[in-house]
């Protein structure tokens, strides 16, 4: 009967047993590309990171801590440049329309000298301490959210406007005198 | 009691025991082989509360994105402190040159005939017995005067040489001193993180006026600096998608000590650094360049007038970045130089794309160097 009761704790262990946390993974290698892309306009979002950590021993919770910081992410955005089409130009009344290709988000970056703590607010609690890992985490969940909300925001307009109107400066320079754009497939294209 | 206690143990039955340690061992044995870990008691729960975006600021830019360099970096918390106690080894060097230029005076000037080797001996007894009332703690004295392996003639070439040609000689040993009282004298808190992230090279199309633009026959020649348009590591480097896990930008390797939000930081901001680093190792501002003239090309030609041809676009390099181009060609820099580049990062706005590359240049001391200068 003991040796029963052996062989079933030693099971439950075994069954207990997961398998080693590692979800890294190892497909990043160092890579250089060239691109072509014209940034035309910068946006600053702020965001407010908010979180709790509830420690546990065998399911049992043992402390709780909060954590507040304040973050910030810069977003870029505008149109790949080596797609920009003339859809007509005309040297002699100095008019252009240009056929530009949409707009899109170039890059977001959330600066980690941005993240800001609140102290005040942050209470770690001895028996639930957060840890670098712990804070990384809220701060990858924000950083998921930020995106989402970016895509939701619908910024199209705006990068329009910004793209369009730093084209027209450049091009006023080189002697235009009347730029016009249009977006999209060219009409001959299927 | 003892007796009792041996008792207690031999009636245990010895097959059942016996049983138990062979399935524990072969437990422990398969749990090894097939890379399972023990069962984890400890736990924690996440809470994440949706808290407020808000759009800021808008800006008009015009920034042409010409390379792209994706890569991973580790920093720590010691190579952090780099900049930190490099500062206190340049004050107490000045603290210390005076000290002992004050015991030399005075043990040359005593009224007795002298070598210069027994003045020089006297300066150092004199200078030991009053070093306990230099400002820096003990380790940085032990680390200054220990870098040539003997602290008399170390005090003399203090003496009589500058802080820039002794940092020049020794910057990189110094450093190595350093790190070794740092890790196992002090015992310091300890923070390693890895940075996954990527860094945007470009130019500033903003810039582009009729005095940075030359045509000549059928080129057009550009002058514009590279710039650094982004160096970001984000806590995602990219976020779980479609059934997908993710992959973290930020990972904290190893963390032991108290560690404060602040430490967190700098160590962040350093892997950035280093990112930077590795971007110009990788030849980014070449890739940059050449991609640029390419894609200009292309643009130009679209708008080049009938008649008109235009074959080749030209990015040429300000006077500055040529400068540094030549300080660092030979992967070191000597006084005049350091001198020259702490001018040049004090008045230039693009310091931060042409530092990195410097200190990718010249190793670790120019690490310590472009710390210095960032700061």
């Amino acid at each position: 009967m003991t040796l029963f009761r052996m062989v079933l704790l030693l099971a439950m262990l075994a069954l207990a047993c997961g398998p080693r946390e590692d979800n890294r993974e190892q497909e990043l290698v160092s890579r250089l590309q060239s691109s072509s892309e014209l940034a035309t306009v910068e946006m600053v979002f702020s965001k407010v990171v908010r979180g709790k950590k509830t420690s546990t021993i065998l399911g049992i919770p043992t402390g709780t801590s909060d954590f507040l910081a304040e973050t910030e992410a810069r977003v870029k955005a505008g149109i790949d440049l080596s797609k920009v089409q003339v859809e007509s130009l005309d040297w002699d009344k100095k008019t252009v329309i240009l056929r530009l290709p949409p707009p899109s988000i170039i890059s977001l970056s959330i600066p980690a000298e941005a993240m800001k703590v609140n102290e005040e607010a942050t209470q770690n609690n001895y028996f639930s301490s957060l840890s670098s890992e712990d804070m990384d985490q809220f701060y990858r969940q924000a950083d998921a959210e930020l995106r989402q909300e970016v895509a939701r925001m619908n910024l199209e307009g705006l990068v329009k406007e910004k793209t369009e109107g730093f084209l027209r400066r450049f091009l006023q320079e080189a002697g235009f005198a009347q730029i016009s754009f249009q977006y999209g497939k060219p009409n001959s294209e299927p | 009691m003892i007796r009792r206690f041996l008792g207690l143990i031999r009636a245990i039955p010895r097959l059942p025991l016996l049983f138990l340690l062979f399935l524990g061992i072969v437990l422990l044995a398969w749990s090894w082989w097939k890379g399972w870990s023990l069962p984890e008691f400890r736990g924690a729960r996440f809470e994440y509360s949706n808290g407020a975006t808000l759009l800021e600021e808008v800006h008009e830019i015009g920034q042409l994105i010409s390379a792209r360099y994706y890569g991973e970096v580790i920093h720590s918390h010691l190579e952090q402190q780099e900049a930190e106690d490099w500062e206190l080894l340049t004050l107490l060097f000045d603290e210390v040159k005076r000290m002992y230029e004050r015991h030399y005076q005075s043990a040359k000037d005593m009224p007795v005939r002298r070598t210069e080797a027994q003045i020089k001996l006297d300066a150092y007894n004199r200078f030991l017995q009053n070093a306990n009332t230099l400002s820096e703690p003990g380790w940085f004295q032990e680390v200054l005067l220990n870098v040539t392996g003997n602290p008399a003639a170390c005090l003399e070439q203090i003496r009589t040489t500058s802080w820039e040609a002794f940092s020049t000689q020794h910057g990189e040993t110094l450093m190595r001193l350093r790190r070794r009282y740092r890790q196992e004298v002090l015992g310091n808190p300890s923070l390693v993180y890895l940075g996954r992230g990527e860094v945007l090279m470009g130019y500033n199309l903003n810039q582009l006026d009729s005095l940075h633009l030359l045509r000549r026959a059928d080129s057009l020649i550009l002058q514009l600096d590279p710039v650094v348009i982004a160096a970001e590591i984000n806590p995602w480097y990219r976020p779980p998608a479609d059934g997908k896990p993710g992959v973290p930008g930020f990972e904290a390797v190893r963390e032991s000590g108290s560690i404060t939000p602040g430490m967190i930081q700098q160590v962040k901001a350093g892997c950035k650094t280093d990112l930077l680093r590795e971007a110009h190792r990788h030849g980014i501002v070449a890739l940059a360049e050449r991609s640029a003239e390419e894609t200009l090309l292309g643009f130009f030609q679209l708008l080049t007038p009938p008649g008109d041809t235009l074959r080749v676009v030209d990015i040429q390099h300000s006077q500055r970045w040529q400068d540094i181009e030549g300080w660092t060609r030979d992967g070191k820099i000597d006084a005049a130089e350091w001198i020259a580049i702490r001018e040049a990062a004090r008045n230039d706005s693009l310091s931060h794309t042409w530092l990195p590359l410097i200190a990718q240049r010249i190793g670790t001391w120019g690490q310590t160097l472009e710390w210095n200068l960032m700061r």
